[in-house]
């Protein structure tokens, strides 16, 4: 009593119009063929930068210690290597690794964030589990891309691969100590059967998550939800570790002889932030269609905490990374941010950081920002543009060195990927209810209020 | 706020809102227990150790602890990080679950927020004993130099320190303070004698309720609460960087800030369970302080305890994969060298013990969550312990390799600051409401 | 405040005086305060309090933090301010320009929190009218306990007559009526 709280909600269900399923594909295919222009474009990039590169090995910074010194000599030896696969081909490579890698982590981050939803007891959000549940179902593809990069493309990408089918002895030219020592865990079957395998784990979870989900819609009750409550919290620690292992292997590994530990934490980060924006997004766009009325302001508010939240998050993470890097300035950490500080990235690496902690941070500060749909939306799309340039920095200085650019490629790619990921999704949302209207909490969710 | 109906009740009993002020006060109005007296006096009887042993050590100088120029961090720097680490809790509780809108904390944040005062009060006091000098504890200030322009060094981690421990200990009175004011009000309407109305009329800054000063009191408690959220990340962070930013092999990963904080809210939590679950049955409180409530820290427990127990494998994957010589001797001879004992205690304390609250008898067997939080609590001391000495007793040089005992001075300071805080803790839980009565009015009553 | 003449209405069940309070401002009561012990959900909007800016003076007193945490340090360790003559600290090599910036995000950040949460506090006390050792103006002792007050000068009734009124909150839950009158220390029971 003295409130009006709503207590039933009317199930919608979401047509993915012909409209909608045109405009969407069409940006897919778009997307593909600004890819293969961009491609066509790449293809004979040549390493015209051959002399310059050498020279960049000699810049490289002052080594010493015996760890450097064989750095140094696979520095070098890094010039033969190249020569066996074109810049361009690396180049699309890194590409599609970026993209697959990207639209991934929104797929799992979903999962992780509902099953955060259920291990936390947290009620605020169970109208928008619906988007969790078909931005989840992207991941199969996600496993699908990850797949065709480590099976197909790992040559071009991953040159710890090349050095160790090469098999060289202690006594060889351009033997690497560092790489040598690692193929307890740089090895293949880490790689080809171990990424593959984590991801199949989290889609075995999304599969019972998603199928309580239908089961409860389909007969209520609460033995669903406590049983989700349990697969969460078990999908929670299994994702801790996996997903560890995991940004160590595809990312880390790009730069073979440096190491982090807060890689991963880095790695989830940027997971958590995208995959908040994505569903602000995906909700953003669905009340504009007219649908999800009843998801109110306070709901989209409270997403708005969580990407600033977890802005401020990234931005911890990464200064922790950055400082302590710096700060030491031991030679076999610092080659990482050497590699991202020269003038060739320089300017990225800072829009970087302005990208990722101070625009969203300055935009969503006020609590009006958040409850605007249009500051809201810029401030998702700046998070998400600012988190690829984020991937952009793990991997490409690895990958291509200074070689790098922005063409036709990278924005065609990322284009038919977000097209593809949105067709997806929509499809996915097409597919159950919007609602799960048999969720416990899915009332307090509607009647949810951010309080002062 | 609506709740749903699957929501069990967080006060039980059936309170209504003057049984909560007759609860929550009733320590307050009424002569201590005999319990209450024999708890203080031991734990005056540590404050005075701790009077004695600091005492001598200024007298006679830091030669009085076992540390030596390989190890120059002993039990000194072990205990100031637990008990930072323990002041965690209770800005984590009040903020950041005030944040994610967890209502349970309600019970509880007030005499974790206590705790967080006390705990950093007695971690202050060992930099600023290990200084040696302590007269001249106010260098580290940021105060020009008598002689010329001489300053500060701000590249320095342990002058970030100063400042993060002394914004973290500020902020965090001003909060407690905040979140006293209308709970000190009740209590001087409440009074009977002249001393007290008058010393809780002084405390209470003529707090009367108004609709318009509780609207503003609200705002500045979520901005009070938003700022301390990244603040009790900072605080941790930093005290790790004490660590981090050196070449130490051990020390220098750059996982160590967010690996400290859930540390350290692992530790906190520890701590807050070890007093809560002595409090609620001392005190009666225990449809206050419900099963329910101490389950939902076990679950804290067990998640930072993971959280921990990960960052412990990836520095040591990390520490193998890195292909450096020295970080993974470091490791190694974590394990097994000569420290492994504490090692050893270290990882069952921390990553496999919190395992058994997976089980819903272990989370809700207030006996047998004590005993859990006790061995959290010398989990953590250990972790510090073996960060910093076995990090340190093997140096680069093998000239230098040491060994480090701590002395008796030093265990006698450790057992003081444990009477330290809680002499603070027996005294708060005389003099003001062990829980947030105002706040736990609100959600009795949100509930129709 | 208690040197006017008041109507007060005490309640024991916050949702009623929330309840009052709706039904007297659809009615065009302007009411003067509530006094609770506990935050009333929602009663701040009932009553049309508008939001607090407090809001705004924290993120000054952030920003000011922030510039005098950067400024403290550039004046101290770096060249820029042609501040430091005698002893330039050079220490584990770290620059003494502005790329010692990473350096500085620890103690920029500190003064930053520092100066929000104390601005904030104590424009809250200034806004708040707090101050130690003030004597609270206080109608009911158990205002801070378990009873609610809901406050209208007379002349804030308007077009309601004083018998509307009483019976419109004795409907909605009100236990009792007093009236406060600053003449006579004792408040009246009505």
């Amino acid at each position: 009593m003295g409130h009006h709280y709503i207590t039933e909600v009317k199930n919608e269900k979401f047509v993915f119009t012909k409209r909608s399923r045109m405009i969407v594909g069409g940006v897919f295919i778009l997307g593909l063929i600004l890819t293969f222009i961009g491609m066509g474009q790449v293809k004979n990039q040549d390493h015209p930068a051959d002399a310059e590169h050498t020279a960049l090995v000699v810049d490289a910074p002052q080594h010493e210690g015996g760890a450097a010194a064989a750095e140094e000599a696979t520095d070098a030896g890094h010039g033969e290597e190249h020569a066996e696969h074109s810049t361009g081909m690396k180049r699309i490579w890194a590409n599609f690794l970026l993209n697959s890698y990207y639209f991934m982590l929104f797929a799992v981050g979903a999962l992780f964030f509902m099953a955060v939803n259920y291990a936390a007891n947290a009620g605020w959000a169970t109208l928008l589990k619906r988007i969790m549940e078909a931005m989840s179902s992207y991941l199969p593809i996600g496993i699908i891309t990850i797949g065709i990069v480590i099976y197909f493309g790992r040559d071009y990408l991953y040159h710890w691969i090349e050095y160790l089918e090469k098999g060289l002895k202690p006594e060889d030219t351009g033997f690497d100590k560092i790489l040598d020592d690692k193929d307890w865990f740089l090895n293949k079957g880490w790689f080809l059967f171990g990424v593959p395998a984590i991801m199949l784990v989290w889609w075995l979870f999304r599969f019972i998550l998603g199928k309580l989900s239908t089961n409860e819609d389909a007969n209520g009750g609460t033995t669903y939800f406590y049983k989700s409550i349990r697969f969460s919290a078990a999908f929670i620690v299994i994702f801790a570790f996996s997903f560890s292992i995991l940004s160590w292997l595809v990312m880390m590994s790009i730069d073979p002889h440096w190491y982090s530990t807060i890689y991963s934490v880095y790695n989830f980060a940027v997971a958590f932030v995208t995959t908040l924006s994505v569903i602000g997004l995906f909700t953003l766009w669905l009340k504009s269609k007219g649908y999800m009325e009843i998801v109110s302001d306070e709901v989209i508010h409270d997403i708005g905490k969580f990407m600033f939240a977890f802005s401020i998050f990234w931005g911890y993470i990464f200064i922790s990374q950055f400082l302590l890097i710096w700060y030491a300035n031991i030679p076999e950490e610092v080659v990482y941010f050497d590699a991202r500080l020269n003038p060739h990235y320089k300017m990225l690496f800072r829009t970087n950081i302005l990208m990722c902690f101070f625009a969203p941070f300055l935009i969503l500060m006020m609590r009006n920002a958040k409850r605007n749909p249009k500051v809201m939306l810029i401030a998702a799309l700046i998070i998400l543009c600012g988190h690829w340039l984020d991937l952009y920095l793990m991997i490409m200085p690895g990958v291509l060195h200074d070689e790098s650019g922005f063409g036709l490629l990278e924005f065609g790619m990322t284009i038919a990927f977000a097209g593809f990921f949105i067709y997806w999704v929509l499809h996915a949302l097409s597919r159950k209810n919007l609602y799960a209207i048999n969720h416990p909490y899915i009332l307090e969710s509607v009647n949810h209020d951010v309080g002062v | 706020m609506y709740e749903a109906a699957i929501r069990k009740p967080l006060v039980t009993g059936d309170k209504s809102i003057s049984d909560v002020s007759n609860d929550i006060c009733r320590p307050i109005e009424n002569k201590p227990t005999k319990m209450w007296w024999l708890g203080f006096t031991i734990s005056f009887i540590c404050l005075t150790i701790f009077v004695i042993s600091i005492g001598w050590t200024v007298w006679e100088g830091i030669g009085t602890w076992g540390v030596n120029k390989t190890v120059m961090w002993g039990w000194d720097i072990t205990n100031f990080v637990f008990w930072v680490g323990i002041g965690h809790a209770g800005t984590l509780i009040s903020a950041i679950l005030l944040l994610f809108r967890q209502k349970w904390r309600m019970s509880i944040n007030r005499s974790a927020e206590a705790m967080t005062i006390f705990a950093v009060i007695c971690a202050a006091m060992f930099p600023l004993f290990h200084m040696g000098r302590v007269w001249l504890g106010y260098w580290p200030l940021p105060l020009p130099n008598a002689y010329g322009s001489l300053w500060v060094n701000f590249n320095s981690p342990l002058l970030w320190d100063v400042f993060a421990i002394s914004t973290y200990f500020s902020v965090s009175l001003l909060f407690w303070y905040l979140g006293l004011i209308p709970d000190i009000a009740t209590v001087r309407d409440r009074a009977t004698s002249k001393m007290r109305k008058f010393w809780y009329g002084f405390f209470s800054m003529g707090w009367n309720g108004s609709a318009r000063n509780w609207h503003r009191y609200e705002i500045v408690a979520l901005i009070l609460a938003g700022v301390s959220t990244p603040l009790v990340l900072s605080v941790h962070t930093i005290v790790s960087m004490d660590f981090a930013t050196s070449v130490e092999p051990g020390w220098h990963t750059t996982i160590f800030p967010p690996y400290f904080v859930a540390g350290a809210i692992f530790s906190g939590f520890g701590m807050v369970l070890t007093l809560l679950v002595i409090a609620r049955s001392v005190l009666n409180l225990q449809d206050y302080i419900t099963i329910g409530h101490l389950e939902a820290m076990t679950k804290v427990v067990m998640l930072t305890g993971s959280m921990v127990g990960l960052a412990y494998l990836t520095e040591f994957f990390i520490a193998a994969y890195s292909g450096v010589e020295y970080e993974q001797y470091a490791f190694l001879n974590r394990a097994f060298g000569p420290y492994s004992w504490a090692y050893w205690t270290m990882m069952s304390c921390n990553l496999f013990a919190p395992q058994v609250f997976w089980f819903k008898w272990a989370r809700t067997t207030p006996w047998f969550i004590f005993i859990m939080s006790i061995i959290v609590n010398i989990g953590m001391w250990f972790e510090r312990f073996v960060i910093i000495v076995t990090s340190l007793h093997r140096d680069y040089l093998t000239s230098s390799w040491a060994m480090y005992s701590a002395t008796i001075v030093e265990v006698a300071i450790f057992v003081g600051t444990m009477g330290l805080f809680f002499t603070c803790f027996f005294l708060f839980s005389k003099f003001l409401p062990v829980i947030n009565m105002a706040e736990v009015k609100s959600i009795i009553k949100s509930r129709e | 405040m208690l040197d006017k003449k008041l109507i007060i209405g005490v309640y024991d069940d916050g949702d009623n005086l929330l309840h009052s309070v709706e039904k007297l401002r659809k009615r065009g009561v302007e009411i003067l305060d509530c006094f609770t012990p506990y935050p009333i959900h929602n009663l701040d909007k009932a009553l049309g309090i508008k939001r607090s800016n407090l809001t705004v003076g924290a993120f000054l007193c952030g920003f000011t933090g922030f510039c005098l945490g950067l400024l403290l340090q550039f004046y101290t360790m770096t060249s820029h301010l042609h501040t430091f003559k005698s002893w330039p600290m050079i220490i584990g090599g770290k620059p003494q320009n502005y790329m010692m910036i990473p350096s500085m995000v620890p103690v920029t950040f500190e003064c930053t929190i520092l100066f929000t949460a104390f601005g904030i506090g104590i424009l809250f006390f200034i806004r708040a009218k707090m101050i130690h050792g003030k004597i609270p103006d206080i109608l009911d002792p158990r205002q801070t306990d378990d009873r609610m007050l809901l406050v209208v000068t007379p002349d804030q009734l308007g077009e309601v007559s004083r018998s509307e009124f009483d019976s419109i909150i004795t409907s909605a839950g009100a236990i009792e009526i007093r009236e406060h009158n600053p003449e006579h220390s004792n408040d009246n029971q009505h």
